[in-house]
């Protein structure tokens, strides 16, 4: 995914205009920013892989499609959240379901691979594949709105206004949406937490 | 329900402070698929070489306009037609109507001539004849002139072979 004619510090606005001219390579370097945020919103949101697979594609496939026509009035990552939202907003109404936590998530589990340091000990390692599955358990146990709020802010780099904006409601609203997910995925957490030297407790991380 | 402790946290959480938001970036680190980034990519290059068609709603841009100004043209073309259409029903009544005023009113004397002789070849020439003689025989010599004249009119070859009326 080389990028040779593009800096680092390149605005996403500009990469998306230059892609429109004809340039690849600021393309590649566009996907090569925001391919993993992207997927993991889909991921996490539909629980499918198979589905998630088909919405990243068709969320790109817009954004190829819209290149002439982009202008960089709001943020490029705006922009494309705004599209994988909607997308998954056709895709739940296609299929004529409420987003629903899975009766068995193993489908995308079993997709995945638990990376947990190959230094760390078999226990560790088993520690860690146990607070992955508790986190993605509570996560999709979320209720829809409160999860689509977590992971585009979490996943897309936005601030809560525009997460707001996109998901159509009050920034009060995107805010309350995101304590009450916050507290569900804390909890979820705590346990594991205490028992791992209280590494992941919510608490401030202390000055250096 | 929101206590100042959860709101603390949530504004520690939105200033990207807290373990929790480290941590659960550690814990998720899906990616997509390799083939999903082949895929995507070269989805990115082909449209790049494909020849830019022109999208339909570019076509808009120019047919909005083009209908306005075909319907417009349309429109005034077809009111233009009825209104000459009507001007030619109208002088044509008037016309029709003045046709027909014209006997009511006063024909001129070479067309009530015409129009006489025209009703009187329509008489049998004997009968004719026979009507003038009884004028005669009844003493009304004018009126017998007139109809012998008109008879002359009519009919300027008819011989008679039995007698002058």
């Amino acid at each position: 995914m080389a990028a040779d004619r593009v800096t680092a510090d390149e605005d996403d606005g500009q990469l998306m205009l230059r892609y429109a001219a004809g340039e690849l390579c600021a393309f590649e370097a566009l996907y090569a920013r925001h391919r993993a945020g992207l997927y993991r919103y889909l991921a996490r949101h539909t629980r499918d892989p198979e589905v998630a697979n088909d919405l990243f594609q068709e969320v790109w496939s817009r954004v190829i499609a819209h290149r002439a026509s982009y202008e960089p009035r709001a943020k490029f990552r705006t922009f494309l959240f705004r599209i994988a939202h909607n997308c998954c907003i056709d895709h739940y109404r296609r299929a004529r379901v409420r987003p629903q936590p899975p009766a068995d998530s193993s489908a995308l589990e079993a997709s995945e691979t638990l990376r947990a340091p190959d230094a760390e000990r078999p226990d560790s390692r088993a520690e860690h594949a146990q607070l992955v599955a508790r986190y993605r358990e509570a996560l999709a146990s979320l209720p829809a709105a409160q999860r689509d709020v977590f992971l585009l802010y979490e996943q897309s780099g936005l601030s809560l206004e525009e997460v707001a904006t996109i998901t159509g409601v009050g920034t009060e609203t995107a805010k309350s949406r995101l304590r009450y997910a916050l507290a569900k995925l804390r909890g979820a957490l705590a346990p594991q937490a205490a028992a791992q030297d209280a590494r992941f407790a919510l608490s401030e991380e202390p000055p250096t | 329900m929101s206590t100042p402790e959860r709101d603390e946290e949530l504004e520690a959480y939105l200033e990207r402070r807290t373990q929790l938001q480290r941590r659960l970036s550690e814990l998720d680190d899906l990616e997509p698929p390799a083939e999903l980034d082949h895929l995507v990519l070269a989805r990115a290059r082909e449209a790049l070489e494909a020849p830019q068609g022109l999208p339909f709603y570019r076509g808009t841009r120019w047919a909005l306009p083009f209908t306005l100004t075909a319907t417009l043209v349309l429109t005034v073309t077809v009111v233009m037609s009825l209104r000459a259409l009507h001007d030619v029903h109208t002088s044509g009544a008037s016309a029709a109507g003045a046709f027909s005023a014209a006997p009511a009113a006063a024909p001129s004397g070479a067309e009530a001539a015409r129009m006489r002789a025209n009703d009187a070849r329509e008489r049998d020439p004997a009968e004719w004849l026979a009507h003038i003689r009884e004028l005669r025989a009844a003493g009304k010599e004018d009126e017998a002139q007139r109809e012998w004249a008109a008879f002359r009119a009519a009919y300027p070859e008819y011989r008679d072979h039995t007698a002058s009326p």
